[in-house]
Protein backbone atom coordinates (compact mmCIF):
# COMPACT_ATOMS: atom_id res chain seq x y z
CA UNK A 1 0.00 0.00 0.00
CA UNK A 2 0.97 3.28 -0.69
CA UNK A 3 1.84 5.45 2.61
CA UNK A 4 -0.27 8.48 2.56
CA UNK A 5 2.32 10.83 3.02
CA UNK A 6 3.67 10.01 -0.51
CA UNK A 7 -0.04 9.66 -2.11
CA UNK A 8 -1.48 12.69 -1.16
CA UNK A 9 1.74 15.09 -3.23
CA UNK A 10 0.99 12.60 -6.11
CA UNK A 11 -2.96 12.44 -6.26
CA UNK A 12 -2.74 16.56 -6.02
CA UNK A 13 0.38 17.32 -8.30
CA UNK A 14 -2.21 18.76 -11.05
CA UNK A 15 -3.09 21.41 -8.05
CA UNK A 16 0.72 22.47 -8.82
CA UNK A 17 0.82 22.13 -12.39
CA UNK A 18 -2.21 24.87 -12.46
CA UNK A 19 -0.22 27.90 -11.97
CA UNK A 20 2.28 26.49 -14.88
CA UNK A 21 -0.56 26.13 -17.14
CA UNK A 22 -2.50 28.72 -16.21
CA UNK A 23 0.08 31.73 -16.55
CA UNK A 24 1.11 29.36 -19.83
CA UNK A 25 -2.33 30.14 -21.19
CA UNK A 26 -2.70 33.88 -19.78
CA UNK A 27 0.71 34.87 -21.21
CA UNK A 28 -0.28 32.91 -24.82
CA UNK A 29 -3.79 34.91 -24.84
CA UNK A 30 -1.92 38.23 -24.20
CA UNK A 31 0.33 37.53 -26.90
CA UNK A 32 -1.62 36.88 -29.61
CA UNK A 33 -3.62 40.00 -30.19
CA UNK A 34 -0.43 41.91 -29.54
CA UNK A 35 1.48 39.79 -32.62
CA UNK A 36 -1.55 40.11 -34.74
CA UNK A 37 -1.38 43.78 -34.65
CA UNK A 38 2.13 44.99 -33.51
CA UNK A 39 1.25 48.45 -34.26
CA UNK A 40 -2.32 49.23 -32.63
CA UNK A 41 -0.02 47.59 -29.40
CA UNK A 42 2.85 50.27 -30.39
CA UNK A 43 0.38 52.89 -30.05
CA UNK A 44 -1.07 51.63 -26.85
CA UNK A 45 2.45 51.77 -25.65
CA UNK A 46 3.13 55.56 -26.25
CA UNK A 47 -0.46 56.66 -24.56
CA UNK A 48 1.13 55.73 -21.48
CA UNK A 49 3.57 58.21 -21.86
CA UNK A 50 6.75 56.09 -20.52
CA UNK A 51 8.79 55.24 -23.41
CA UNK A 52 10.57 57.03 -26.30
CA UNK A 53 9.61 55.89 -29.78
CA UNK A 54 12.10 54.08 -29.88
CA UNK A 55 11.59 52.19 -26.89
CA UNK A 56 7.94 51.45 -27.69
CA UNK A 57 9.01 50.41 -30.80
CA UNK A 58 11.25 47.80 -29.47
CA UNK A 59 8.94 46.94 -26.61
CA UNK A 60 5.90 46.06 -29.31
CA UNK A 61 8.41 44.07 -31.51
CA UNK A 62 9.87 42.07 -28.47
CA UNK A 63 7.02 41.36 -25.91
CA UNK A 64 4.62 39.79 -27.45
CA UNK A 65 7.47 36.98 -28.79
CA UNK A 66 8.82 37.14 -25.36
CA UNK A 67 5.58 35.89 -23.55
CA UNK A 68 4.95 33.42 -26.14
CA UNK A 69 8.23 31.80 -25.14
CA UNK A 70 7.64 31.85 -22.12
CA UNK A 71 4.33 30.15 -21.97
CA UNK A 72 6.08 27.32 -24.16
CA UNK A 73 8.78 26.94 -21.70
CA UNK A 74 6.29 27.33 -18.68
CA UNK A 75 4.71 24.24 -20.72
CA UNK A 76 7.46 22.02 -21.99
CA UNK A 77 10.43 23.05 -21.20
CA UNK A 78 12.80 21.09 -18.85
CA UNK A 79 13.16 22.88 -15.18
CA UNK A 80 16.61 24.36 -15.78
CA UNK A 81 14.59 26.52 -18.81
CA UNK A 82 11.81 26.85 -16.94
CA UNK A 83 13.55 28.47 -14.03
CA UNK A 84 14.40 31.07 -16.98
CA UNK A 85 10.83 31.40 -17.90
CA UNK A 86 9.85 31.83 -14.13
CA UNK A 87 12.33 34.94 -13.57
CA UNK A 88 11.23 36.55 -16.93
CA UNK A 89 7.36 36.20 -16.16
CA UNK A 90 8.45 37.20 -12.57
CA UNK A 91 10.08 40.27 -13.62
CA UNK A 92 7.16 40.47 -16.21
CA UNK A 93 3.91 40.78 -14.10
CA UNK A 94 6.23 43.27 -12.07
CA UNK A 95 6.50 45.67 -14.70
CA UNK A 96 2.90 45.12 -15.67
CA UNK A 97 1.93 46.28 -12.01
CA UNK A 98 4.26 48.79 -11.84
CA UNK A 99 2.75 50.43 -15.14
CA UNK A 100 -0.30 50.04 -14.61
CA UNK A 101 0.02 51.56 -11.05
CA UNK A 102 2.21 54.85 -12.78
CA UNK A 103 -0.76 54.92 -15.23
CA UNK A 104 -3.67 55.06 -12.68
CA UNK A 105 -1.64 57.37 -10.24
CA UNK A 106 -1.43 60.01 -13.51
CA UNK A 107 -4.85 59.51 -13.67
CA UNK A 108 -4.71 58.77 -17.24
CA UNK A 109 -7.74 57.41 -18.59
CA UNK A 110 -6.11 54.98 -21.48
CA UNK A 111 -6.72 51.77 -23.34
CA UNK A 112 -4.54 48.81 -21.43
CA UNK A 113 -3.53 47.54 -24.50
CA UNK A 114 -3.20 43.99 -22.60
CA UNK A 115 -5.07 41.83 -24.59
CA UNK A 116 -5.33 43.29 -27.40
CA UNK A 117 -8.82 45.29 -26.53
CA UNK A 118 -10.09 48.84 -26.17
CA UNK A 119 -10.44 48.42 -21.99
CA UNK A 120 -9.96 51.42 -20.42
CA UNK A 121 -6.94 50.72 -17.08
CA UNK A 122 -9.20 50.21 -13.70
CA UNK A 123 -8.62 49.85 -10.18
CA UNK A 124 -9.53 46.11 -10.98
CA UNK A 125 -6.53 45.82 -13.50
CA UNK A 126 -3.85 46.18 -10.33
CA UNK A 127 -5.34 43.41 -8.90
CA UNK A 128 -5.18 41.51 -11.26
CA UNK A 129 -1.59 42.01 -12.09
CA UNK A 130 -1.14 41.70 -8.13
CA UNK A 131 -2.47 37.96 -8.65
CA UNK A 132 -0.74 37.14 -11.34
CA UNK A 133 2.72 38.10 -9.75
CA UNK A 134 1.66 35.92 -6.90
CA UNK A 135 0.55 33.38 -8.87
CA UNK A 136 4.03 33.31 -10.61
CA UNK A 137 6.10 33.57 -7.01
CA UNK A 138 3.82 30.63 -5.91
CA UNK A 139 4.36 28.32 -9.38
CA UNK A 140 8.20 29.21 -9.06
CA UNK A 141 8.26 27.69 -5.77
CA UNK A 142 6.11 24.63 -6.02
CA UNK A 143 8.20 23.71 -9.22
CA UNK A 144 11.18 23.27 -7.15
CA UNK A 145 9.55 21.58 -4.35
CA UNK A 146 8.41 18.73 -7.06
CA UNK A 147 11.10 18.54 -8.54
CA UNK A 148 13.06 18.14 -5.04
CA UNK B 1 20.96 27.78 4.15
CA UNK B 2 18.38 30.96 4.79
CA UNK B 3 15.32 31.92 2.55
CA UNK B 4 17.02 34.59 1.12
CA UNK B 5 20.59 32.87 -0.29
CA UNK B 6 18.27 30.39 -1.57
CA UNK B 7 15.90 32.91 -3.41
CA UNK B 8 19.53 34.84 -4.48
CA UNK B 9 21.12 31.39 -6.06
CA UNK B 10 17.46 30.36 -7.37
CA UNK B 11 18.10 33.88 -9.43
CA UNK B 12 21.56 32.94 -9.93
CA UNK B 13 20.71 30.09 -11.59
CA UNK B 14 18.05 31.46 -13.63
CA UNK B 15 19.53 34.25 -15.16
CA UNK B 16 21.44 32.37 -17.88
CA UNK B 17 18.29 29.96 -19.45
CA UNK B 18 16.44 33.95 -18.84
CA UNK B 19 18.84 35.02 -20.93
CA UNK B 20 18.23 32.49 -23.40
CA UNK B 21 14.88 32.68 -23.87
CA UNK B 22 15.32 36.26 -24.02
CA UNK B 23 17.63 36.00 -27.15
CA UNK B 24 15.36 33.79 -28.70
CA UNK B 25 12.37 36.00 -28.15
CA UNK B 26 14.61 38.69 -29.44
CA UNK B 27 15.59 36.35 -32.58
CA UNK B 28 11.63 36.07 -33.38
CA UNK B 29 10.99 39.67 -33.05
CA UNK B 30 13.23 40.28 -36.28
CA UNK B 31 10.93 38.74 -38.72
CA UNK B 32 8.04 40.43 -36.96
CA UNK B 33 9.65 43.96 -37.33
CA UNK B 34 10.93 43.53 -41.16
CA UNK B 35 7.67 41.46 -42.70
CA UNK B 36 4.66 41.73 -40.48
CA UNK B 37 1.86 43.54 -42.72
CA UNK B 38 0.93 45.19 -39.30
CA UNK B 39 4.32 45.90 -38.00
CA UNK B 40 4.60 49.76 -36.72
CA UNK B 41 6.76 52.36 -38.39
CA UNK B 42 10.55 52.14 -37.58
CA UNK B 43 10.77 55.42 -35.44
CA UNK B 44 14.73 56.04 -36.43
CA UNK B 45 14.03 58.56 -38.78
CA UNK B 46 15.30 61.87 -37.33
CA UNK B 47 12.60 63.70 -35.84
CA UNK B 48 10.22 61.03 -35.16
CA UNK B 49 7.79 61.54 -32.47
CA UNK B 50 5.82 58.83 -32.90
CA UNK B 51 5.48 55.46 -34.13
CA UNK B 52 1.71 55.35 -34.60
CA UNK B 53 0.85 54.96 -38.33
CA UNK B 54 -0.17 58.49 -39.61
CA UNK B 55 -4.23 59.61 -39.90
CA UNK B 56 -4.84 59.76 -43.69
CA UNK B 57 -4.73 62.93 -45.36
CA UNK B 58 -7.58 64.61 -47.48
CA UNK B 59 -7.63 67.27 -49.67
CA UNK B 60 -10.22 70.12 -49.00
CA UNK B 61 -11.68 68.71 -52.94
CA UNK B 62 -11.93 65.56 -51.87
CA UNK B 63 -13.86 65.89 -48.72
CA UNK B 64 -16.02 68.15 -50.89
CA UNK B 65 -16.64 65.45 -53.74
CA UNK B 66 -17.44 62.59 -51.27
CA UNK B 67 -20.96 63.14 -49.80
CA UNK B 68 -19.93 61.40 -46.53
CA UNK B 69 -18.10 64.14 -45.56
CA UNK B 70 -21.12 66.38 -45.49
CA UNK B 71 -21.86 64.73 -42.42
CA UNK B 72 -17.85 64.41 -40.95
CA UNK B 73 -17.77 66.13 -37.11
CA UNK B 74 -14.61 68.51 -37.82
CA UNK B 75 -12.05 68.58 -35.18
CA UNK B 76 -10.13 71.74 -34.96
CA UNK B 77 -6.40 71.05 -32.99
CA UNK B 78 -5.45 74.43 -33.01
CA UNK B 79 -4.95 76.87 -30.21
CA UNK B 80 -8.29 77.96 -27.99
CA UNK B 81 -7.46 81.66 -29.45
CA UNK B 82 -7.29 80.68 -33.36
CA UNK B 83 -10.31 78.88 -32.64
CA UNK B 84 -11.98 81.98 -31.04
CA UNK B 85 -11.26 83.82 -33.59
CA UNK B 86 -12.57 81.67 -36.93
CA UNK B 87 -13.28 77.79 -37.36
CA UNK B 88 -14.76 75.49 -39.63
CA UNK B 89 -18.69 75.78 -39.01
CA UNK B 90 -19.82 73.40 -36.52
CA UNK B 91 -16.20 72.23 -35.59
CA UNK B 92 -15.09 71.08 -31.61
CA UNK B 93 -12.22 71.80 -30.07
CA UNK B 94 -9.61 69.68 -29.04
CA UNK B 95 -5.96 69.54 -28.54
CA UNK B 96 -4.00 67.31 -26.27
CA UNK B 97 -3.49 69.92 -23.94
CA UNK B 98 -7.06 69.97 -23.03
CA UNK B 99 -7.86 66.38 -23.67
CA UNK B 100 -9.97 65.60 -21.13
CA UNK B 101 -11.87 68.91 -21.08
CA UNK B 102 -12.50 68.47 -24.86
CA UNK B 103 -13.23 65.03 -25.68
CA UNK B 104 -16.27 64.91 -23.54
CA UNK B 105 -18.41 67.30 -26.31
CA UNK B 106 -16.59 64.91 -28.98
CA UNK B 107 -17.90 61.76 -27.59
CA UNK B 108 -21.64 63.14 -27.67
CA UNK B 109 -21.29 64.64 -31.41
CA UNK B 110 -19.62 61.95 -33.05
CA UNK B 111 -21.67 59.15 -34.44
CA UNK B 112 -19.61 56.20 -35.48
CA UNK B 113 -20.95 56.01 -38.94
CA UNK B 114 -19.67 59.63 -39.89
CA UNK B 115 -16.52 60.23 -40.48
CA UNK B 116 -14.02 62.52 -38.75
CA UNK B 117 -11.67 65.41 -40.09
CA UNK B 118 -9.21 66.93 -37.70
CA UNK B 119 -7.28 69.97 -38.98
CA UNK B 120 -4.44 72.46 -37.38
CA UNK B 121 -3.00 75.33 -38.88
CA UNK B 122 -1.69 74.71 -42.16
CA UNK B 123 0.34 72.42 -44.10
CA UNK B 124 3.58 72.55 -41.72
CA UNK B 125 1.47 71.92 -38.24
CA UNK B 126 1.89 68.53 -36.36
CA UNK B 127 -0.85 68.71 -33.99
CA UNK B 128 -3.94 67.27 -36.36
CA UNK B 129 -1.90 64.13 -37.10
CA UNK B 130 -1.09 63.67 -32.92
CA UNK B 131 -4.77 64.63 -32.00
CA UNK B 132 -6.14 62.00 -34.80
CA UNK B 133 -4.15 59.32 -33.73
CA UNK B 134 -5.44 59.53 -30.26
CA UNK B 135 -9.20 59.99 -31.44
CA UNK B 136 -8.60 56.78 -33.40
CA UNK B 137 -7.13 55.00 -30.39
CA UNK B 138 -9.67 56.68 -27.95
CA UNK B 139 -12.84 56.21 -29.97
CA UNK B 140 -11.72 53.11 -32.27
CA UNK B 141 -12.87 55.72 -34.56
CA UNK B 142 -12.06 54.14 -37.91
CA UNK B 143 -12.69 56.82 -40.63
CA UNK B 144 -10.91 59.75 -39.68
CA UNK B 145 -8.70 61.97 -41.47
CA UNK B 146 -6.58 65.12 -41.60
CA UNK B 147 -7.12 68.05 -43.65
CA UNK B 148 -4.76 68.82 -45.63
CA UNK B 149 -3.26 72.21 -45.81
CA UNK B 150 -5.48 72.70 -42.47
CA UNK B 151 -7.26 76.03 -41.64
CA UNK B 152 -4.82 77.31 -44.50
CA UNK B 153 -6.65 75.46 -46.96
CA UNK B 154 -10.15 76.74 -45.72
CA UNK B 155 -9.57 80.02 -45.66
CA UNK B 156 -6.93 80.58 -48.14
Amino acid sequence: MTPPSLAAPLRFRWLHLLPRWGLAALLTAAALPKLADPSAFAGALENYRLFSPAASYAVALLLPPLELVIAIALLAAPLRLRRGAWLLSLALFAGFFAITLGAQLRGLDIACGCFGGQGRIQTSDLLLRACFFITAVWGACRDEDDVR
Amino acid sequence: MCKFARSAAWCFSALRPAGALLALAALLAVPIGLWHPLRPPAPFAAGAKSIRPPVPQRSLEELRREPRFARALWIDARPAEAFARGHVPGALHLTEQAWENGLPAVIEAWRPENPIVVYCGGETCATSQSVAQRLRLDLAAETIFVLQGGWEAWSP
